[in-house]
């Protein structure tokens, strides 16, 4: 026990009980100094002084750091951590199929923007003509057959994968992808523009090929957009983090197993420009990210104390896939959930443990196995 | 037994950053970054300058993450390291600084400030601990905030400041003496003046 009574107010100041006291009011310490002050009123002028200087010490050095600044420092440094433990391991030397750094949880939203005669597909008899890497080709040449799902229509169409992954394919958009996807990576094709909501699965990559690129997923949400009438291709990144390679490079290393592959990694408002002329990957800061952004849908649901059945079908509506389930038995269920960032299997996740019910995909439906309410 | 318990978190995630952990990374770096940015503060005015060099500083350990120690006092680590780079870098600096050692930028909203003024004598009292600080050298006003700010023992204190323990015990010694000398005198003064105006 330390004997206060012998105390200057200078030694109380560095005591760190009756700092807790002075500057916190914690209340086992306020309990301890309040009744020594009883027992020791001779002191109550040191202990008087003492605090004055205490408080007035702690206001002296206070600083103007707010938790947002701090938090958004915290940000920044985070996205520089990542951005070095990639450029030390991945680019430009590494090991593309065994590499196994897919721990990024963060969502990736990224655009690609590219050109290439969209008559090509309107003549399809000029068959010869077909650049390499063409959506075209690129279908032509997959190694499991294919799906296409064509947008001719004026508005945005969901495509539900067999992984749970989501694509909103926009207007004179056009995607590839198998049935099945096979276990070592998931590819779809895409001519066009769409918004992807990919299921986050570290060993098997999402592929998006893209007019002679390559974009990786690392992330598990991201949009891609793409018009074959243009020269160069666009890749621009929201949040969370791609990759994008040269389609003959990243091919070349895939077969041959090569360590050296050109490639760029993206993380929040970055862009890559892929000039297909010059054959070079440019990366650049977005100017105005908010503007290209803002034709990705907003999924940001909150449902306060509301059915579980009303929020399947508000899920449905907002990712435009079929859901199966027992309405009546789901009507009598209620919950108050928010969701932001969270991916149709992740909200579907949520649900799905709040009430003790299962869901698997079947046939471009989501089918929801529950037991009523639990 | 508790002080094993205690210290077993923070080693923890002192290997976890070591493997590359970035999440390792973000609680580390938030259990430290006002402290901090707090002791930049007191290097130097220029608060963009201290941002900054915080950044650098975390990601120079993580890129050296591999090779730093294991068992090192990492709060005391990252002060003198902050420290280092700081005065550096002020030295360097074209527009060399006069005063190192600067108060706090304190902002009038600032909770405990708001509380003192509140009241016109307590404000005064800030006033006058101000001129008080900035009577003491440099260094008295960095072992006096190292001891009381940052709660560092005088071994830590020794070891970012790069001197011994004992002289450390001694200045400190000194400057609080001085400081609860002067205070009360102040404070005598204030309230004379007080009375007359």
């Amino acid at each position: 026990m330390i004997d206060y009574r012998t105390y200057e107010a200078e030694d109380f100041l560095l005591d760190e009980s009756f700092k807790q006291w002075t500057l916190n009011d914690s209340p086992e310490a306020s309990a301890f100094w309040e009744s020594w002050l009883v027992q020791h009123p001779d002191r109550a002028d040191v202990i008087r002084q003492a605090q004055q200087l205490t408080r007035n010490l702690a206001a002296f050095y206070q600083d103007d750091a707010t938790d947002s600044r701090i938090q958004f420092e915290l940000n920044q440094l985070i996205e520089k951590a990542i951005d070095r433990s990639d450029s030390v391991t991945e680019a430009p030397t590494f090991s593309l199929w065994r590499r196994s750094g897919w721990r990024w949880a963060a969502a990736a939203t990224v655009f690609v923007t590219l050109g290439l005669g969209i008559w090509f597909y309107k003549q399809p008899g000029q068959f010869l003509n077909r650049p390499a890497g063409s959506y075209a080709q690129a279908t032509d040449q997959a190694t499991i057959p294919l799906l296409e799902k064509a947008n001719d229509t004026k508005q945005t169409i969901n495509v539900l994968l067999n992984d749970g992954s989501v694509v909103s394919l926009a207007p004179n958009s056009r995607l590839s992808y198998p049935a099945h996807f096979s276990n070592q990576s998931r590819t779809v094709y895409l001519s066009g523009e769409a918004f992807f909501d990919v299921v986050k699965n570290p060993s098997r990559p999402f592929l998006i090929y893209a007019n002679q690129t390559v974009t990786k997923v690392l992330g598990t949400s991201f949009v891609v957009r793409a018009y074959e009438n243009e020269s160069d291709v666009l890749v621009t990144v929201r949040t969370g983090r791609v990759s994008v390679y040269v389609q003959d490079d990243f091919e070349r290393a895939r077969q041959s197993g090569t360590r050296q592959l050109r490639g760029v990694v993206l993380m929040p408002n970055q862009q890559v420009t892929y000039d297909l002329k010059a054959d070079q990957l440019a990366k650049t800061l977005v100017d105005k990210p908010a503007a290209l952004m803002a034709t990705i849908p907003s999924r940001e649901q909150t449902f306060d104390d509301m059915p579980i059945a009303n929020i399947l079908l508000a899920i449905e509506r907002t990712y435009g896939v079929d859901l199966v389930f027992n309405e009546d038995d789901l009507l009598k269920c209620r919950a108050t959930i928010s969701f932001g960032e969270e991916n149709l299997m992740e909200r579907l996740d949520v649900i799905c443990q709040t009430i003790g019910a299962s869901f698997e995909v079947l046939d471009g439906q989501i089918v929801i196995d529950s037991k009523g309410c639990q | 037994m508790a002080i094993v318990n205690l210290s077993a978190p923070p080693n923890e995630l002192w290997q976890r950053f070591k493997a590359g952990d970035e999440r390792a990374l973000g609680e580390l770096a938030k259990t430290h970054y006002r402290s901090l940015y707090n002791y930049g503060l007191r290097l130097t005015p220029d608060s963009d300058l201290v941002w900054d060099t915080i950044q650098d500083l975390w990601l120079e350990l993580w890129d050296r993450r591999t090779t730093v120690g294991d068992a090192i006092f990492v709060k005391t680590y990252l002060l003198k390291s902050l420290r280092y780079k700081l005065l550096k870098r002020i030295q360097s600096s074209p527009w060399d600084r006069t005063d190192q050692l600067s108060a706090a930028n304190t902002p009038a909203d600032s909770p405990i400030e708001q509380q003192i003024i509140d009241d016109e004598n307590q404000a005064g009292q800030l006033a006058q601990l101000q001129r008080l600080m900035a009577s003491l050298s440099k260094r008295q006003q960095e072992v006096l905030y190292l001891r009381f700010y940052q709660n560092l023992d005088n071994q830590e204190i020794a070891q970012i400041m790069g001197t011994e323990r004992q002289s450390v015990a001694n200045l400190l010694h000194r400057t609080l003496k001085e400081l609860r000398e002067q205070w009360s005198s102040s404070l005598l003064l204030l309230l004379l003046t007080a009375a007359w105006a």
